[in-house]
């Protein structure tokens, strides 16, 4: 299973005295069990960190395999029911833990926070179109990003999914 | 009088509620649940539905 869907991100970042609005393109990837990548266009120089960022968020199975979970806990997350689990890496490294909001109805994922060991963090929540539930990816999702060298908000607006194509296994390279 | 009945039956319905909390999967069948979601845009639009 595949797919890619172009992506346009905006938003506004805050680097030292410097704010400044945003807007760029890309497209993401993903590639099952657990390649993704995120390739973005244009990106300013002051959103490059945070799209570097979103690059490296995970899915559900990249998450059981590389943290230590521990039991889930049911709370009521927005209009219904979430399971809320939170993680550990496995391997040390920059993020502390993650803690993420899955659906107690449709197991669609609503929220993941990370925090990370230098006190920044990141969150993205996910929103679904109302009344197209047939697709469980994301169609648009709100990040806030608090790092020591910058902070920022932006919208995540996912366009048109292509599904099960081939994807070019240089597209997953680090670049 | 009515008061009390009404916290009452608030009890009772948490306690009726309890047990559904305490059926919370854990979090390999959560996340793999999740998965399965998220591989399931591989199929048919219109053939599986939340």
């Amino acid at each position: 299973m595949s797919y890619q869907v172009p992506v346009a991100i905006s938003g506004s970042v805050r680097a030292f005295i410097i704010s400044a609005p945003f807007k760029m393109t890309g497209t993401q990837y993903y590639q099952a069990p657990d390649r993704q990548a995120l390739h973005l266009d244009n990106p300013p120089s002051l959103a490059r960190g945070l799209g570097n960022r979103l690059s490296t968020v995970g899915t559900p199975q990249t998450w059981l395999r590389d943290y230590t979970i521990a039991t889930p806990v049911m709370q009521p997350h927005g209009r219904h029911a979430a399971y809320v689990l939170t993680g550990v890496p496995k391997r040390q490294g920059r993020i502390k833990n993650m803690t993420m909001w899955i659906s107690a109805t449709t197991y669609g994922i609503e929220a993941i926070n990370f925090a990370y060991t230098n006190g920044a963090t990141l969150s993205e929540s996910f929103e679904r179109r109302h009344g197209v539930t047939l697709y469980h990816l994301p169609r648009s999702a709100a990040v806030v990003a608090k790092f020591p060298s910058y902070s920022g908000n932006a919208k995540i607006v996912y366009g048109n999914y292509t599904l099960n194509q081939p994807i070019l296994a240089s597209v997953f390279t680090q670049h | 009088m009515l008061r009390r009945s009404s916290l009452a039956l608030a009890l009772g319905l948490t306690a009726v509620a309890t047990p559904q909390s305490a059926a919370t999967p854990d979090a390999a069948t959560i996340l793999q649940r999740s998965q399965e979601r998220w591989h399931s845009l591989s199929v048919i639009p219109g053939a599986r539905r939340d």
